[in-house]
């Protein structure tokens, strides 16, 4: 199976991957641990949790809160920010990655996006912000994130093992992709896997749900390594950083649940940015996905009205996934 | 901006005025692009954002090189390499007679253009002969990337409201979602009829219906068995099953056999059916030796 009707063929996946990392390649510097010591680490996980609370409250992509957080923590290593202006920052750089990956009828009007995102500050700053971030970068926003390199990845496991995640009796691999992602939004707030490149982390990620899956997972990690040049030691290492990240947070998480409270990371207390995804909004996710991978039977059919694959959905955190997780996190932390 | 003296006002893009310039140091001519930042109120417009964002990736032939961006108060000025003309006034000005070799030079071009756009993930969205820009050596390159996009995995529901409504796709035009590199394929199928007829469109149609009767009257109404799927899409509705009664003869007089079929392949209701830019290339039209430098 090298080719669905979707489109989706082996060569055009490779194809991808290959550009992504290339792109990334050139970019790598950006590999560094915070060195911006105006922002605390604590500080700029505040502020990755709160953009990935805004980008499902406007239901935006996931690749496009990937790229929002990926062009946050660029700017925090190319400029020194006080953090009374971090704030500021992260939400320009959610309006730039909106700006670039949405269709502009997804985007909130501006006066809109302002007033729901509750950023504190106006949009002429916003605007002034947006142009001191445009010049920093040099106009290169289009830069691969964890989120685009976990699609193709994903995409590759789909493509070359189909009996792998077909053997999951319960979890269609649109489905599995979908818990996979909303795990990795969870990890892009976490400052430990800052110093891993996205491909790295997207890897690392997918290797951890291989191991759950399957016994030959090890041989199948060494193929995909080979595929996206990510060298074992970084490898281990991000996946230790990310199983005890997803670890610790479980436990947050629980106690959090246990108080009643809601689903929103417990730095940001600001907002209270409304997580409650309806199940016909759970079908839509699944739906863009299973096309993608010729679950659905009329796979070229496209008669739903606008159809939003939402990051809200896939950071959506229901109490199955909790139990996935738990069993997978004690699997992994002994 | 005063590396460049403004020389004359070209015309009006999606976003903003063109003009053609001077640099004051090199003497080079360039076509600046002014995009007013002040009386709307979304910052940088999103189609000069992803047009400047793309074109900094895309650097080949037949895609128009932005050279710089210059931001000063309350405007951004992008600077274009200078073309001399666009395909649309150049048809204005052949005086309905196109040589057959031109024609497939500027095909072969056209497709070049696209095929390198497509490779690196990016959907031009709105191909037209005013967007194809020719210069004085003959080169056509791909410009006003307004309405381009980056596509990945998984497939998206993208925007239907894309595409100038003659160059628009049937899927498109029954309000699909899920497109991809097809979508160019069939603008680059129309202007191609365009090029061989010497600058008379194929289907100008006046509203989308008229448009899709056009398609259908010269293509054939499809049917669920020639696409599956057709009858699901959002903005479906029935139309009359024409019957074909005009052949690639008459719609391309001037085309020889081997670019009508190329044509055909183009110009194909079912999207995943249409030739790919890059298979386009390989097509016996262009001969063994593809004109024009590569």
């Amino acid at each position: 199976m090298d080719r669905l009707s979707s489109g989706l063929d082996a060569r055009r996946v490779m194809h991808m991957l290959s550009s992504n990392l290339e792109k990334e390649r050139q970019l790598s510097e950006r590999n560094i641990r915070l060195s911006n010591k105006t922002i605390t680490e604590q500080q700029r996980d505040e502020a990755a949790t709160w953009l990935t609370h805004l980008a499902a409250q406007f239901r935006f992509l996931p690749e496009t809160c990937g790229l929002a957080v990926l062009l946050m923590d660029r700017v925090l290593l190319l400029v020194k920010v006080q953090a009374k202006y971090l704030q500021c920052v992260a939400v320009t750089c959610l309006f730039l990655a909106a700006k670039s990956l949405e269709e502009d009828e997804n985007i909130p009007p501006t006066p809109d996006f302002v007033r729901k995102s509750r950023c504190g500050c106006s949009f002429s700053e916003i605007s002034r912000m947006e142009m001191v971030i445009l010049s920093k970068l040099d106009w290169n926003i289009r830069m691969p994130s964890a989120v685009d390199f976990l699609h193709t990845i994903h995409a590759v496991v789909v493509l070359h093992y189909p009996h792998l995640l077909s053997s999951l009796s319960d979890t269609s691999p649109s489905e599995h992709l979908t818990v996979v992602m909303r795990r990795l939004i969870r990890c892009l707030t976490w400052h430990g896997v800052l110093q891993f490149r996205p491909s790295t982390v997207a890897l690392a990620l997918i290797s951890l749900e291989l191991e759950q899956i399957t016994p030959g997972w090890l041989r199948l990690v060494h193929v995909l390594q080979r595929m996206t040049n990510v060298g074992s030691e970084q490898l281990m290492l991000c996946r230790e950083e990310i199983a005890g990240f997803l670890g610790q947070q479980l436990i947050t998480m629980h106690a959090y649940r246990s108080r009643k409270s809601s689903s929103s990371a417990p730095s940001s207390k600001k907002r209270k940015v409304d997580h409650s995804a309806t199940p016909a909004e759970e079908d839509n996710i699944y739906d863009g996905i299973k096309r993608l991978y010729n679950e659905d039977i009329v796979s070229v059919a496209m008669d739903k009205p606008p159809l939003r694959t939402s990051c809200s959905l896939e950071m959506h955190q229901d109490s199955e996934e909790n139990a996935k997780l738990k069993s997978q996190t004690t699997l992994l932390v002994n | 901006m005063q590396k460049y003296e403004k020389l004359e006002k070209i015309g009006e893009g999606t976003y903003g005025t063109v003009f053609k310039a001077k640099n004051r140091e090199t003497l080079e001519i360039v076509a600046l692009k002014r995009v007013r930042l002040d009386d709307d109120d979304e910052g940088v417009p999103s189609s000069a954002l992803r047009e400047i964002c793309l074109l900094k990736e895309l650097k080949h032939k037949n895609v128009v090189r932005l050279h710089d961006v210059v931001h000063s108060e309350r405007k951004l000025t992008l600077v274009f390499e200078y073309c001399d003309q666009d395909l649309k006034k150049y048809f204005d000005a052949c005086n309905g007679e196109i040589d057959a070799d031109v024609v497939r030079s500027l095909m072969c071009q056209l497709l070049r253009g696209i095929a390198f756009c497509h490779s690196n993930n990016v959907l031009h969205r709105d191909l037209k002969p005013q967007n194809l820009l020719i210069n004085k050596n003959g080169e056509l390159k791909l410009a006003d990337f307004g309405l381009a996009r980056a596509f990945g995995f998984p497939v998206r529901f993208y925007s239907a409201e894309v595409v100038t409504l003659w160059y628009r796709p049937p899927d498109v035009l029954f309000g699909a979602k899920m497109y991809s590199t097809s979508i160019d394929m069939w603008s680059a199928g129309c202007i191609f009829a365009e090029l061989a007829n010497a600058g008379r469109p194929l289907f100008p149609g006046n509203d989308d219906d008229d448009q899709l009767k056009r398609i259908f009257k010269l293509l054939g109404t499809p049917t669920e068995d020639s696409w599956p799927g057709l009858t699901q899409l959002p903005n479906y509705r029935p139309f009359p099953m024409y019957h074909v009664n005009t052949t690639w003869q008459q719609v391309v007089p001037k085309l020889n056999s081997k670019g009508r079929d190329l044509l055909q392949k183009l110009l194909v209701c079912y999207p995943p059916e249409r030739l790919s830019a890059e298979d386009s290339l390989q097509h016996p039209y262009f001969g063994d030796s593809s004109p024009g430098p590569k």
